[in-house]
C-alpha cells in the first residue's frame, strides 16, 4: 500500500483538564492515521509534572497511506493505581492541513489543534510540528515545480542540529530539504 | 480579596527563565527586540538622542494589607510622564501573598540625558480570579490599589548606589503616606547575544513538609556589586519530591552579568500561603555551573545555622545536566545580513467609506494636497516599512468596490494592470490608490477573506526559493467586517507563514472586532474545523488613538513586528546569513551612562 512517511513532533499540550481541574501528571500522547486502529498507534513517552501544560517535545513518525484523510492525536492519561488509560483529549488532524496547498511538502510545519474530550467539550490544545519526508526519487505532488530550497541557509544542515532559541525542543535539522 | 488557597497556580508558574510555549511565542527578549528596530529606524533618520537602555529592578517593603484572609498580591504598573500624558511602560509579575515582594521581572527603559523623565509606580494587589492571566491584560480599575511612588528617572541614575527607595502614597500625586515603601534600582542592559541553557536537577533535598514531600522549586539572583542581589528568574514548582528535575531555563548574558558574576541559588519549599521555607541555598558563578556540568559533579546546599555565624553543609545536592551556551539573534541582526520585509497593502473600497468626490468621505482626495486618512495610513507604515524593503516594490490591492467589469472584486489591483498587483515605492501605491478611486465605485460587504488568502499564497510561493523573506500585509479600513468567521479561517491557516497583518482602522467606526483578531488577550484564533492559530500574527492600530497622541504609529508598528518576526525565524532554526555584521557590535557601548 502506498504511503508517506510523516514525523510529527509532539510538543506540548495546553489548558488541559479533567472535571475543570488542570491534570496533574501522566499523560502521554498518542498518533496514529484514522485507518488504523488504536494498536497501530505510535506513543509518546509520559509526561509527569506538566499541571495542566505538559510538555513532550518527542518525534514522532508514522506511515501515513496515501489515501488517509487524517491523524487521529490523542491526549491520555496513563493507567496507574487502578485506574485505566483516558482519552482526555482528541483532535483529528486533516491531512490536507500538511500536504497539500502551496507549501514546499517537505517544509516544517508548527500546527496547532483544539482537543476535544470524550463527550466532545472542548479540552485545551495541542501544538504539534509535522514534516513530510520525501522518498528518495519520489516527485513532489500537488505543488508548483519549485526552485529547490537552499539548504545551506538552514544552520546545522549537515548534522548537530544546534537550536538558537526558546522554544526548545528536540526538532532534528539533519535532513536536508 | 487575592491569597485564598486557590490560586497557587499562578505562584507556582516559572518567571525569568525565558521558556516559550510553541503557539504563543511570548519570549522574555521583546523588550530587547523591539526596542532595538524602533531606535534603529529613529537612528537612521537622524532623530537620535543620546541614550542608553536601563532596566529597573523592583522591590517593595511593608505593603499596605488589602485582604483579610491573607496578605496582599502585590504587581507594581512603572508609566513614564510625556507631556503631561501617562505612558505605561511594562508591568512586574505578581507576587503571591506577600507584603515585602522583590520582583523578578524587569521594565525596561531608554534613559535620554538631555530630557526630563517623570517615573511613576503604581502598586496594586492583584484579585485572585486573575493570576493566571498575562500581566499585561489585567484590567487594573478593578484591583486593589497599594499606593503610589514617583521620581525621575536621572535621580536614580545619579545616585552611587543606582538605587532609590521611595515612599508609596496616594494616587495622583497625593501626599498622604500610605505606607510601605518602593525600591527602584537602574541597571544598564548590556548588549549582548548570548543566551545559557541549563538544566538543573537536585537530589536528597530535606523534607519540609508533614504529610507529604516538599515542593521544590528555585530561585536565581545576581551578586551585584553595589551590595545585595537581585533575583532574575525562578523556577517552576515540582511537586511532592525531593530530587526534582526542573525544566530548560534559558538565561541570556543582559540577566546573569557574566560567567564570573555570582549568582545565589536558592531552593525554597512552595507553601501556598506565600511563606516559601528556605532549603538551602549556594553561591555559583555561571562558569562554576558549566564546571559542575562538565564534571558531572553535585554541589552542597548550605543552611544559615539558627545560632548564627557558621552554616550547616545540607546532604542536599544540585546538579547541572544540561548546559549551553547561544547565540539569539536580534530582529536588526537578520534585517542587516539581507533579511528582507516585503511589504503589501490592502485598501478598504466599501461605501460606508462615503462617496469619495465629497469632502466628508474618509476617501476625499483634496486638491490642496492635505491628505485624507487612507493616504495617511499608506503615508505612514509605508515609510516605516519601506525602510526595511529593499526592492520597494509593493503589490497593492483594493477590495469591497466593483471595477470597470461590473462585478463586485474583494481584491483586485489598485494598478492599472490587471496582471501585475506590485506597484513602485510609497509614491507608486498613492498614485495606484488615487487612479484606483477614479476607475472603480464603492460597494460591499467588507471581506478580509480574500486579501489574506492571496497575501498568504505570495508568502507561502516564497518559501519555494527563499527563507530569508518576511511578509508584511497592511489593511486599512474603516470598519465593520462582514466575514469575521472566514477571516479567522485565513489567519489561522496564515499563520504558520512567514508573514504578518497590520490592520489600521479609519474613521470613528467601533473597531471591537478586530481586537478579536488581534490576540493580545491571550485566546488564540481557532478556525471552525479546530485548528487554532500557531502564533498571533495580528496587529491592530487605531488612527484615532495615533492622532490623538496616545501610541506613536511607528512604535505600534513596531511593538510586536520584530517579534512576530523573531518567533518565525527562531522556531525554525533559521539564523542571519552572516553571523557576526561589525556594525552591530555593542550599539550603545557609546553611551555608557558613566560618561555623564
Amino acid at each position: 500500500m502506498a504511503s508517506r512517511t510523516v514525523e510529527i513532533t509532539v510538543i506540548s499540550g495546553e489548558n488541559l483538564q479533567i472535571r475543570g481541574k488542570p491534570i496533574k501528571s501522566d499523560l502521554f500522547v498518542t498518533v496514529r492515521s484514522d485507518l488504523q486502529s488504536e494498536n497501530g498507534s505510535v506513543n509518546t513517552k509520559i509526561d509527569r509534572d506538566g499541571d495542566g501544560f505538559p510538555r513532550w517535545n518527542e518525534k514522532l513518525v508514522i506511515d501515513l497511506p496515501m489515501h488517509a484523510a487524517f491523524v487521529v492525536v490523542e491526549v491520555c492519561r496513563s493507567a496507574s493505581s487502578g485506574r485505566k488509560v483516558k482519552i482526555v483529549g482528541k483532535s483529528r488532524v486533516p491531512v490536507a492541513d500538511f500536504v497539500a496547498g502551496h507549501l514546499p511538502e517537505s517544509h516544517l510545519q508548527f500546527l496547532s489543534y483544539r482537543l476535544r474530550d470524550e463527550k466532545g467539550e472542548r479540552n485545551g490544545i495541542i501544538n504539534l510540528s509535522v514534516r513530510v519526508k520525501l522518498a528518495p526519487g519520489v516527485e513532489r505532488i500537488g505543488v508548483p515545480v519549485p526552485v529547490a530550497m537552499p539548504a545551506r541557509t538552514f544552520h546545522g544542515g549537515g548534522g548537530g542540529g544546534v537550536v538558537t532559541g526558546i522554544p526548545i525542543w528536540n526538532v532534528g535539522y539533519q535532513e536536508r530539504f | 480579596m487575592g491569597g485564598c488557597f486557590s490560586d497557587v497556580k499562578g505562584g507556582q508558574a516559572a518567571v525569568g527563565g525565558g521558556q516559550q510555549s510553541a503557539g504563543n511565542s511570548v519570549t522574555e527578549s521583546s523588550g530587547g527586540g523591539q526596542n532595538d528596530a524602533v531606535d534603529f529606524y529613529f537612528r537612521s533618520h537622524g532623530l537620535e538622542g543620546l541614550f542608553t537602555q536601563v532596566e529597573l529592578s523592583l522591590s517593595a517593603s511593608k505593603l499596605l494589607d488589602r485582604d483579610i484572609t491573607s496578605k496582599s498580591d502585590p504587581m507594581v504598573v512603572v508609566y513614564i510622564k510625556k507631556n503631561g500624558v501617562l505612558q505605561e511602560i511594562g508591568r512586574t509579575e505578581v507576587i503571591l501573598n506577600n507584603l515585602n515582594p522583590q520582583w523578578i521581572q524587569k521594565v525596561s527603559v531608554a534613559f535620554h540625558f538631555e530630557t526630563v523623565q517623570p517615573l511613576i509606580f503604581r502598586v496594586y494587589d492583584i484579585d485572585t480570579k486573575y493570576c493566571n492571566v498575562p500581566v499585561k491584560t489585567i484590567k487594573l480599575n478593578d484591583q486593589d490599589f497599594l499606593g503610589e511612588a514617583s521620581c525621575v528617572l536621572s535621580e536614580i541614575i545619579t545616585k552611587q548606589s543606582r538605587s532609590l527607595t521611595l515612599c508609596l502614597k496616594d494616587r495622583d500625586g497625593g501626599s498622604r503616606n500610605l505606607g510601605g515603601s518602593l525600591t527602584v534600582r537602574a541597571e544598564e542592559t548590556i548588549a549582548s547575544r548570548s543566551i545559557v541553557e541549563i538544566v538543573l536537577r537536585c537530589s536528597h533535598l530535606d523534607n519540609k513538609d508533614v504529610f507529604s514531600k516538599s515542593d521544590p522549586f528555585l530561585r536565581i539572583s545576581r551578586v551585584v556589586e553595589t551590595g545585595g542581589s537581585i533575583p532574575i528568574c525562578k523556577t517552576e514548582v515540582v511537586k511532592d519530591n525531593l530530587n526534582p528535575v526542573w525544566r530548560t531555563l534559558c538565561l541570556s548574558m543582559q540577566k546573569f552579568g557574566d560567567k564570573d558574576n555570582p549568582l545565589v541559588i536558592e531552593c525554597f519549599d512552595f507553601n501556598s500561603n506565600g511563606s516559601h521555607e528556605l532549603i538551602g541555598k549556594l553561591q555559583k558563578s555561571m562558569g562554576d555551573l558549566e564546571k559542575l556540568y562538565r564534571e558531572k559533579s553535585g554541589a552542597n546546599f548550605v543552611i544559615p545555622s539558627s545560632h548564627g555565624g557558621y552554616e550547616k553543609v545540607l546532604k542536599g545536592q544540585l546538579f547541572v545536566d544540561h548546559f549551553v551556551e547561544k547565540t539569539q539573534f536580534s530582529f536588526i541582526d537578520y534585517i542587516s545580513s539581507g533579511f528582507q520585509l516585503n511589504f503589501m497593502v490592502a485598501v478598504d473600497f466599501t461605501a460606508s467609506n462615503g462617496n469619495p468626490y465629497s469632502p466628508e468621505s474618509l476617501h476625499y482626495i483634496d486638491r490642496s494636497g492635505r491628505l485624507n486618512s487612507y493616504q495617511q495610513a499608506i503615508m505612514e507604515v509605508g515609510e516605516v516599512i519601506q525602510f526595511y524593503d529593499t526592492d520597494r516594490r509593493f503589490p497593492a490591492w483594493g477590495f469591497g468596490a466593483r471595477t470597470r467589469d461590473g462585478n463586485i472584486s474583494h481584491c483586485f489591483n489598485l494598478s492599472t494592470n490587471p496582471t501585475e498587483p506590485e506597484v513602485e515605492g510609497v509614491e507608486g501605491i498613492m498614485r495606484a490608490y488615487a487612479n484606483a478611486l477614479r476607475n472603480v465605485s464603492l460597494a460591499g460587504p467588507t471581506l478580509f477573506g480574500q486579501v489574506i488568502n492571496k497575501a498568504a499564497e505570495i508568502a507561502a510561493h516564497s518559501l519555494f526559493a527563499n527563507i530569508n523573506k518576511y511578509f508584511v500585509l497592511l489593511i486599512i479600513t474603516d470598519g465593520v467586517l462582514t466575514d469575521l468567521q472566514e477571516t479567522m479561517e485565513a489567519l489561522v491557516r496564515a499563520s504558520d507563514l512567514p508573514l504578518s497583518i497590520l490592520i489600521v482602522g479609519v474613521g470613528g467606526a467601533d473597531f471591537k472586532q478586530m481586537e478579536v483578531l488581534d490576540a493580545d488577550n491571550g485566546h488564540r484564533l481557532e478556525s471552525c474545523t479546530g485548528r487554532v492559530a500557531t502564533r498571533d500574527i495580528v496587529q491592530f492600530v487605531s488612527m484615532r488613538e495615533v492622532h490623538r497622541g496616545a501610541i506613536s504609529l511607528v512604535g505600534a508598528l513596531l511593538e510586536e513586528l520584530p517579534e512576530q518576526f523573531l518567533s518565525y525565524m527562531r522556531n525554525r532554526d533559521i539564523k542571519p546569513t552572516t553571523t557576526t555584521p561589525l556594525h552591530l557590535a555593542q550599539p550603545y557601548a557609546s553611551f555608557a551612562p558613566q560618561d555623564i
